[in-house]
């Protein structure tokens, strides 16, 4: 049989289409993650000047006794923590994915975790000024190779957040996240070796802790404000 | 960072899209040739057409009424149907239509025990006097002109096989609607082969050969479980040519259960993996031209991709959902309040444009070659036929990769039969 014959230049042409396609998907990608960092950095403001606001409303309660504007204050505080963790995750999804940003998307998390950190504290103060019944749970997690419970804890208490809304705040700090300071300071305050830890009300139970476990420490501390203990 | 199956994704992405682009710049350099080929038919050839039937007493009728209805010299045509070991009635309905049709004495009736399909398709061959041996499943209907349309194919000496339209012959069920659009799609993508002697197979209803041509590269593989195929691949190899015809249309019957199409795919491919192994020299061997280089190499990547997308499936849709079940024990299966708090603010900033952007386009070529299929088999999309195509584009590649891993467990355990 003769050898047959074949133009080179068609598979050629068909490998550089291909990857111009190809290439547009990972350019698109790349716009989309440069706008990501643009739209957490404007978040992360956004949030700062709430947190500025909510620390005035704060000291204005505190200073002026004008205890009638607690409402305002909580909802306001309870709506910018909710915004924070939703914010959280998404910098840990983006920061997955990440091709070029990866070091912009660290920084990013380590801005926010203060954030919440700062938001933790106003919100146990402002707890105490006034007189709020609300649970709030720092939840130490790491990554899912060193912790396959975490993914568990989290849904846990995604699920408790459903259940009782303004009356729980979750707090998710990554424990690998070493570069920031206060997330030592914190595993060592409530001696978090093991993961996921939580501290609920200043409490800290170590290790997976069941659905039914979280609930009646929430309701130990709600006692029967809340519809969802009774 | 890219896991390890999104890295694996990414290279089946990139090889489909590879596949798809390759053929359609073929297609482009030839589009203006694929109607401007018509040839007259100049001399009438004798033919045989062979028809082998097991158990075929449904079907066997329609199809010898349309052989014996062909516009062809009764003088230069002889139907042989071999009977292989039927159990019903297929026999006497042959011999009926032998006494009282008035061209029934075309054909002849050759009973044998049953040997299957490429022994009664060599016997047949033995018999036949024709320079042109057609090949017939009993469950096809040919139109009138198929012959007239096919043989001008053979102007080129070394043109072996020419292949009709081959269409799935009435169309009910949503599987049958899917398998309609798959044989236009395929009758396209062979048209297009054809232009670089790519085609790699010759399906049983009514593919002429030449016969002696046939007889030199040595017949049908009868330890082939998929002789169409062996046999197109084997006449590839020494350099011959199929062609793919756009005039002469075939209908075939086309499974109707699953259980059918199961089977009758788990051949093909299997017979695909087969051949593909006892002809292995043929791998990226550019001795063999685009056939070595892009074709029959596709006989074993597209069962890998066929995997690797089900794969894919079970761990970005099935997993996540599994997961989710397997957590919302944990909560004791309170689906309520996750009902009641379902936001649906969508974060465009979520959204994974590069994988879309390849999706997006895999979808609108997709889209392009079903119309290109549907125009130049001349077909109209009807309204029913037009709610199957979104299912054909979604889920008819995980339908037959579902007959993929059957194909791989039965290599496993050697299941090579028919």
């Amino acid at each position: 049989m003769e050898k047959r014959s074949y133009r080179r230049s068609r598979y050629v042409v068909a490998l550089f289409i291909t990857l111009v396609i190809f290439l547009f998907g990972i350019l698109l990608g790349v716009v989309m993650e440069g706008r990501r960092v643009s739209y957490l950095e404007n978040e992360n403001k956004l949030q700062q000047l709430k947190y500025s606001s909510l620390q005035l409303q704060y000291q204005f309660i505190d200073q002026l006794s004008r205890e009638e504007n607690c409402p305002a204050l909580t909802g306001t505080l309870e709506e910018s923590i909710s915004s924070l963790e939703a914010a959280r995750a998404n910098i840990e999804n983006y920061q997955k994915d990440a091709m070029l940003n990866a070091k912009d998307f660290a920084l990013l998390k380590q801005d926010y975790l203060i954030n919440q950190l700062r938001y933790w504290l106003l919100a146990k103060k402002t707890n105490a000024l006034c007189n709020n019944r609300v649970t709030m749970i720092l939840y130490f997690y790491s990554t899912d190779a060193k912790c396959p419970d975490c993914a568990k804890q989290a849904f846990i208490l995604t699920y408790l957040k459903k259940r009782f809304g303004d009356s729980l705040l979750n707090f998710a700090i990554d424990s690998e996240f070493k570069t920031e300071p206060m997330v030592e300071m914190l595993l060592a305050a409530y001696n978090v070796t093991t993961y996921p830890t939580l501290v609920i009300n200043d409490k800290p139970l170590y290790g997976l802790t069941e659905n039914e476990n979280v609930l009646e420490e929430i309701c130990f501390y709600l006692g029967n404000q809340s519809t969802e203990c009774k | 960072m890219l896991t390890p199956i999104e890295i694996v994704l990414w290279v089946v992405y990139f090889i489909s899209l590879y596949f798809t682009v390759f053929w359609l710049l073929v297609f482009v350099e030839n589009e203006p040739l694929i109607y401007s080929e018509k040839k007259a038919l100049g001399k009438t050839p004798f033919v045989t057409i062979l028809v082998p039937a097991y158990n075929e007493e449904d079907t066997i009728k329609r199809t010898l009424d349309s052989c014996l209805n062909l516009d062809y010299p009764s003088d230069k045509l002889e139907i042989i149907v071999v009977n292989d070991g039927s159990e019903d009635s297929t026999a006497k309905i042959v011999k009926t239509i032998i006494g009282e049709h008035e061209r029934g004495k075309l054909v002849r009736l050759i009973n044998q025990d049953n040997s299957g399909k490429a022994v009664s398709l060599n016997k047949g061959l033995r018999l036949s006097k024709g320079e042109f041996f057609v090949c017939l499943d009993a469950d096809s209907v040919i139109e009138s002109g198929a012959l007239k349309h096919l043989l001008p194919e053979f102007d080129n000496p070394k043109v072996a096989i020419a292949l009709p339209l081959l269409k799935a012959a009435r169309p009910l069920t949503l599987l049958q609607r899917l398998q309609y659009t798959e044989y236009l799609v395929n009758i396209f993508y062979k048209k297009i082969m054809g232009y670089l002697d790519c085609i790699h197979v010759a399906p049983g209803p009514f593919s002429v050969y030449r016969k002696d041509i046939l007889l030199k590269v040595g017949s049908f593989d009868e330890g082939s479980i998929t002789e169409d195929l062996e046999i197109a691949v084997r006449l590839q190899k020494r350099g011959y040519k199929i062609v793919q015809n756009m005039e002469a249309v075939v209908y075939t019957n086309t499974p109707s259960s699953f259980r059918e199409f199961y089977a009758q795919r788990n051949r093909w491919f299997k017979g695909g993996v087969l051949t593909a192994l006892k002809h292995k020299e043929l791998f990226f061997n550019t001795k063999y031209g685009d056939f070595g280089i892009i074709q029959f190499p596709i006989l074993l990547v597209s069962g890998f991709l066929s995997l690797t997308l089900l794969v894919a499936f079970a761990y970005y849709a099935l997993k996540p959902n599994i997961e989710y079940l397997v957590k919302m024990g944990l909560v004791n299966y309170d689906f309520l309040t996750f009902i009641k708090t379902i936001s649906l603010k969508i974060n465009l900033f979520n959204l994974d444009l590069p994988t879309l952007t390849i999706f997006a386009f895999t979808i609108l070529i997709t889209s392009y070659v079903l119309y290109l299929s549907f125009f130049y088999t001349r077909e109209k999309l009807g309204r029913r036929q037009g709610y199957s195509l979104p299912v054909f584009i979604f889920l008819y590649f995980f339908i037959l990769s579902f007959t993929w891993l059957g194909v791989i467990k039965d290599l496993i355990f050697r299941k090579f039969r028919w």
